[in-house]
């Protein structure tokens, strides 16, 4: 029975004309956007092994450690392609120098403003803006429909369980829409496996794309049910419309958006700005207390007969105490920034959400490596190599101000570029992926489940008259 | 068989759609139940199938209570309903066999289909033509022949004649008397009082959810079913 009435909901769409609307919006979005997807990586590949060539090549023969620039170099992730995510948001260059510290640069935005302006039309927005839609304009009237022609008393007639008419609603829309979504990702990775962007037969590869795939597949099954059960909850398919449409606008441009703003409102956490003025000022306040310090040490060695080495052993300590102070006060204000931005982003995340665009945006991204927790690895990694540069070569001969006497820098030894330590950022493993979205994946799974007993419920008390 | 007893619906809203009904379609017979619009006659039917649920009594279809064993109950019964729209992209044909199959006919061949498509007058070149192309009268005898194609032994139609066309009235009433004499039990709510003095063995008006009047064929005929029908609707105006 249950295959009959998949049939009928198949033959019934497939005949319809939002099948065709369906299938020609999938055909030129999801192809041409990973085709577009995979030009632009194939560039910034090579944009990055230029970067890596260049970089190697100015570093050749000696070098002074303390005016040596450690660069690193991220390169963008594969599969950015289908999910951009923050790929073009977070740096993809690091500069380690001594004294300007730590900086970071973002190419691609300034490659490409207004993809970040506009956004990309990759596999994430057309299923996450797109295929939502569309599954709304294909389940709006699921139910209505059939009662406002008279199908849905004469289909009840018979000794049909009400469950089977809900579950071939669902299978068969479902299937429907599953024969254009795969078609134009057939064709759009035909496409990356003719251009070679993309080894897409690797196992790794092919995992990974099982995931977001799988992940697109449950999140456009959410809208499906969720339109069976707002078509199941109205009697007029102009009601059941505009009650999907209010909701679709709700949850794909309310909720996600909104999401950050509320918890900048229950959780509010100063500016990295002020931030980075704070530790300015504790800076300053440490060099004024090292000043005062070591002006007396230095008063106090002035006669004395080993003068200098007297004062290099009053300075050690001092100099020592002071750099611990100073670490712990901005380790202290940065931790604290760190763990309330932290708290602010995780409650922004959660609230988010409660649309299952936010779950298939986390879900997604963190598969194709372009998610929240990448971008945080990423500037873990590159602290940790700022660190590795500072220690192995910027520290190299250095010595700390001496008041009234400027910068003092004893030149230690010339260094290679074999010294200089090397950025390395791998792509997380799949496991390592999957660890970070199958809170996500199960979410949209529920999200299904919620909707569906949703739309159950609401049949089995659907008044058919 | 069809058997209502003391059937009693009362909406949530206080309406009072019907006052404990009683009356019995027996195999071979063809009960028409007459009234005006809101007397109750489709509260009836929607009792027999189950749509909604009676506040007191029973809706029995071949013994079976519809409201304690719907499922089974509808095994032993077809509907034909007054607006017939079904599927307006599938032939008539593939309408034909997605609800042949709902009833419980998985196996039945295109020439079956066929079949039962020219036994309600349906022409030839209309049996693969969409069915949104046919008029209302063609839409109607699609509805007929799905409930032929079930073949239970209980027919519950509802307004059938409504905006058919005296040939297609007439081709109507000759599948009914088919009907019968197949043993069909059939329940026919109709305000087309010509065609249920053509057709009826029993008849009975409804009035504001009261089964008022209840006559057998020959009661009908001798007393004057058109003079007793309007004398109760005048009743009613009154």
């Amino acid at each position: 029975m249950l295959k009959t009435l998949i049939k009928k909901e198949l033959l019934d769409n497939l005949l319809s004309l939002r099948f065709f609307i369906t299938l020609l919006l999938c055909v030129l979005l999801i192809p041409i956007g990973i085709y577009v997807g995979a030009q632009a990586y194939q560039s910034r590949v090579e944009n990055y092994r230029q970067g890596l060539a260049l970089y190697q090549d100015s570093m050749q023969g000696t070098l002074n450690p303390q005016q040596v620039e450690a660069k690193g170099l991220r390169p963008p992730s594969p599969f950015s392609i289908f999910a951009d995510g923050m790929d073009r948001s977070i740096p993809d260059e690091f500069i380690s120098t001594r004294n300007d510290g730590l900086k970071m640069q973002n190419s691609a935005a300034q490659d490409n403003p207004l993809a970040v302006l506009f956004g990309r039309v990759d596999l994430l927005f057309v299923v996450g803006v797109v295929m939502s839609l569309l599954a709304t304009l294909f389940t709006f009237d699921a139910t209505t429909r059939e009662k406002e022609r008279g199908t849905l008393r004469l289909a009840l007639a018979n000794a049909l369980p009400r469950h089977l008419i809900l579950l071939g609603k669902l299978f068969g829309h479902l299937l429907t829409f599953l024969i254009p979504f795969i078609l134009s990702m057939l064709i759009a990775l035909l496409i990356l496996a003719v251009t070679g962007t993309m080894a897409i037969f690797d196992s790794v590869n092919l995992g990974r794309l099982a995931l977001i795939l799988t992940t697109a597949l449950l999140f456009i099954s959410a809208f499906f049910t969720l339109g069976i059960m707002v078509s199941t909850l109205n009697h007029r398919s102009l009601t059941a419309q505009i009650t999907l449409l209010f909701l679709w606008v709700l949850l794909i441009f309310g909720v996600p958006r909104i999401s950050g703003m509320l918890a900048q409102i229950i959780k509010p956490v100063k500016t990295l700005q002020t931030v980075n003025l704070e530790t300015q000022l504790i800076r300053k306040n440490i060099e004024a207390e090292k000043a005062s310090a070591l002006g007396d040490a230095l008063m106090r060695s002035i006669g004395s007969s080993n003068g200098e080495d007297d004062y290099d052993k009053l300075r050690e300590p001092i100099v020592k105490a002071l750099k611990e102070k100073e670490n712990r006060e901005i380790l202290a204000i940065q931790e604290d920034y760190k763990h309330k931005k932290a708290a602010q982003t995780r409650l922004a995340a959660n609230l988010s959400r409660l649309s299952p665009l936010g779950s298939l945006t986390f879900g997604m991204t963190h598969l194709a490596g372009t998610g929240l927790d990448d971008a945080i690895r990423l500037e873990q990694r590159a602290r940790q190599f700022h660190n590795e540069a500072e220690r192995d070569i910027h520290n190299i001969g250095w010595k700390d101000m001496i008041p009234g006497k400027g910068m003092r820098m004893t030149f230690g030894r010339w260094i290679t570029f074999d010294e200089v330590p090397r950025f390395q950022h791998q792509q997380r493993s799949l496991a390592e992926s999957f660890q970070s979205c199958w809170f996500d994946i199960t979410l949209l799974i529920l999200f299904n489940l919620l909707f569906f007993a949703g739309a159950y419920v609401a049949f089995l008390r659907y008044d058919v008259r | 068989m069809l058997q209502a007893k003391d059937l009693t619906k009362r909406y949530e809203d206080g309406h009072l759609a019907l006052d404990h009904i009683n009356f019995e379609v027996k195999a071979g017979e063809i009960f028409c139940l007459l009234g005006a619009n809101g007397a109750g006659k489709t509260t009836t039917i929607n009792l027999f199938l189950n749509f909604i649920d009676p506040t007191d009594g029973q809706a029995l279809i071949n013994e079976i209570d519809s409201s304690k064993a719907p499922l089974e109950a509808k095994k032993h019964i077809a509907y034909v309903s007054e607006n017939v729209m079904l599927y307006g992209n599938f032939t008539a044909r593939q309408n034909l066999d997605f609800f042949a199959k709902l009833g419980g006919k998985p196996n039945l061949s295109k020439e079956d289909y066929y079949a039962v498509m020219r036994q309600v007058g349906l022409q030839e070149k209309a049996f693969e033509a969409k069915l949104k192309t046919f008029s209302k009268g063609m839409r109607q005898k699609i509805g007929i022949a799905i409930a032929i194609i079930k073949d239970a032994e209980n027919i519950l139609l509802d307004e059938p004649t409504s905006g058919l066309d005296p040939k297609a009235a007439a081709e109507f009433q000759k599948l009914l008397l088919q009907l019968k004499k197949e043993g069909k039990a059939i329940f026919m709510s109709t305000h087309d009082i010509f065609r249920a003095k053509a057709v009826a063995d029993r008849v009975g008006i409804m009035k504001e959810g009261r089964l008022v009047m209840l006559r057998t064929r020959e009661q009908f005929l001798e007393e004057n079913l058109e003079t007793l029908y309007l004398d109760y609707m005048q009743e009613v105006a009154a």
